[in-house]
Order: C-alpha cells, then sequence, then structure tokens
C-alpha cells in the first residue's frame, strides 16, 4: 500500500518530506538518495493539496517517531503521481501528517 | 570469462553471449550485486551496465528507486519508479532485449523510453495485456506476452526495417519511425510526464548499437531464455 500525508501547506509538505529523508539516513541502512521525494501537489475544490509519499518501511521501522496521523491510502498500483483517485474524500478528510 | 581446469590450463568458458563485449553492447544484470547499488531495504539507486560502453541507470530521488527482488530482478512499482542514465548518443539502429515480466497492465504505461519522451518505446495500450513499439508511428500491436509471466521481448527500433518479437513468435515488422533515443529511462517515459510509470519487473536488459546478426540474435535470445526465473 502507498501512504500519503496530505497538506494545504507546501512549506509543511516540504518539512514533512525532510524529515522523512532525514529519519531514512539515519534508520535505514545505505540509504542512498539525495532526497525522498519532491513534493506532488493536485488540485480539488477546497484548493491545492500538496502530499508526500510515505516509504513502506517507514512504519516497520520507525517504532517511536509519531506517524502522521491521519492518511490517505491507496492501492500500490494508484497513479498517485498523476492525481489523487476521484473517491479519494470518501475514504477519509482532509488530512494532515505530523510535523 | 575463464575457469581454471583440472590440469592446471586456463580455457574460455563464456557465461554469456560472446557479442555482448563487441562494444556495440551493453547489458544490465540484476543478479549481479555488484553492479547494482541498493539500500536496506532493496531500493536501487544505481543499475550499471556490462560491456565496454557504460550506459549506467541512475535514481537518486528515495521513492522513484525501484525495489531490488531476491534473487535477482528489479521491480518498478507502477507508481513514481524509474531508472535513467545519462543523456548519451544512440541513433537508430536501436535493438533492445528484454527478460521481463509485466506485473500489471494500465494504458500509456511506458517500460522505457530514451532521454525524453517518445524516443524509442515500449508501452501499454488501453486493450488488455496489449504492448505497442513507437519511435514516431506504431503499425504494430501484440498481446503475447501474458501478464505476470516471464518472457523474452525484442524490440529494434530501425526506421522501416523495424521489429518486434515476444518470446519465439513470429517478428512484428513495420515502420516504428525515426526517431533516435539519445539515452535510456527504464520503467518511465523518458521526461517527466506523470502517470507513465510503469508495473513491471526485468531481470537482464541488453541493448546494442547495431542491428545483430542472425548468430548474435540467437545468441542473446538463448541466453536470456536461459535466465528466464
Amino acid at each position: 500500500m502507498i501512504k500519503l500525508a496530505i497538506y494545504t501547506s507546501k512549506i509543511e509538505a516540504q518539512t514533512y518530506a525532510d524529515k522523512i529523508h532525514q529519519w531514512l539516513i539515519k534508520n535505514r541502512k545505505d540509504y542512498k538518495a539525495d532526497r525522498w521525494c519532491d513534493v506532488e501537489e493536485t488540485k480539488d475544490q477546497t484548493g491545492l493539496k500538496y502530499y508526500v509519499k510515505v516509504p513502506p518501511d517507514y512504519e516497520v521501522l520507525n517504532a517511536k517517531i509519531a506517524l502522521a496521523k491521519d492518511k490517505l491510502t491507496l492501492p500500490l498500483t494508484a497513479s498517485i503521481v498523476d492525481k489523487l483517485p476521484d473517491d479519494w474524500r470518501k475514504i477519509d478528510e482532509i488530512l494532515k501528517g505530523d510535523t | 570469462m575463464f575457469a581454471q581446469n583440472a590440469i592446471g590450463f586456463w580455457s574460455a568458458s563464456a557465461s554469456y553471449p560472446a557479442c555482448i563485449d563487441d562494444g556495440h553492447h551493453w547489458w544490465y544484470d540484476a543478479t549481479d550485486l555488484a553492479q547494482i547499488t541498493k539500500d536496506g531495504s532493496d531500493f536501487v539507486s544505481s543499475f550499471k551496465s556490462k560491456g565496454i560502453l557504460t550506459r549506467d541507470l541512475l535514481q537518486a530521488t528515495g521513492t522513484n528507486q525501484p525495489l531490488w527482488v531476491t534473487p535477482g530482478t528489479i521491480r518498478f512499482d507502477g507508481v513514481d519508479n524509474f531508472l535513467k542514465a545519462v543523456a548519451f548518443t544512440w541513433n537508430q539502429p536501436e535493438y533492445i532485449y528484454l527478460l521481463v515480466k509485466q506485473i500489471s497492465h494500465q494504458n500509456v504505461d511506458y517500460w522505457f523510453d530514451g532521454n525524453i519522451v517518445d524516443r524509442g518505446i515500449i508501452y501499454e495500450s488501453a486493450a488488455p495485456n496489449v504492448i505497442k513499439p513507437y519511435a514516431g508511428a506504431e503499425p504494430v500491436s501484440t498481446n503475447e506476452l501474458t501478464i505476470n509471466t516471464w518472457g523474452v521481448v525484442r524490440v529494434l527500433f530501425n526506421g522501416a526495417s523495424s521489429k518486434i518479437i515476444v518470446n519465439n513468435n513470429a517478428a512484428l515488422t513495420g515502420n516504428f519511425g525515426a526517431n533516435n533515443m539519445g539515452g535510456f529511462t527504464l520503467g518511465r517515459s523518458g521526461a517527466a510526464v506523470v502517470g507513465n510509470c510503469a508495473n513491471i519487473e526485468v531481470k537482464d536488459i541488453i541493448c546494442a548499437n547495431i542491428v545483430d546478426a542472425v548468430g548474435d540474435e540467437a545468441d542473446i535470445y538463448a541466453f536470456l531464455l536461459s535466465r528466464k526465473p
């Protein structure tokens, strides 16, 4: 499953992406990446939303750091780089990750 | 490669087709961990080529890195995974052999491309199970590779003399266009076009900048067939 943390603030989303990157440097052996991800954006009827993907091992390895309290869960094959699914609001309400 | 025999002489024992070392081919081998840089969760940041030519595939963004899978394949998640080489000169003829599995099928997902979009691709079309080659034109398509099944797919981009062959089926020929690849992107289109990442898994990819002789083509196909998972 792909998990996303959704923000209304691009700065907060970038902060969360940077936090994941730092966490991976510390916790995933031999992690080699310049950055975890680029913040993606999508627009719905309430305006722009910014989302950050959560690495699949984040929860498995992360027993101590608080997880994003609200996360959107999508099937693995969802084209989240393109847009969120039409019914994504049915899954949960507007979400915000921890910062 | 060479192996020492029982009485101490060295004898050649080719473990791969000799043409790979001819300076016109390069080979991505997912079973060779010396060629792969991956982290502790097996996400791949570098997939180096074998052969005289250096055409390494790279991915510096964590979430875009594909997953290396035991005992030696690389899986692209179909969401945002891809690897990309630094641009290099690669003009037609371009010959690409893949030992590949299409895990799932989605319209306009690209298995590979050149350095920018639509330079030389195999992509998934809307019809179930159908893939198409394209380098400016798409006169043929095929559904001969079953979903979730390993197979050898070879495509030659060579203007009016292009062809695609799935396993040992008949070649589908035509003019696939005149675009030159100018690089290699694996798992996605060559440009940052959203939604084009393919859900595939690869074990070997052998590329060439020539039209292979019949014997060399047969050798490569037999070699890839022997490595089918």
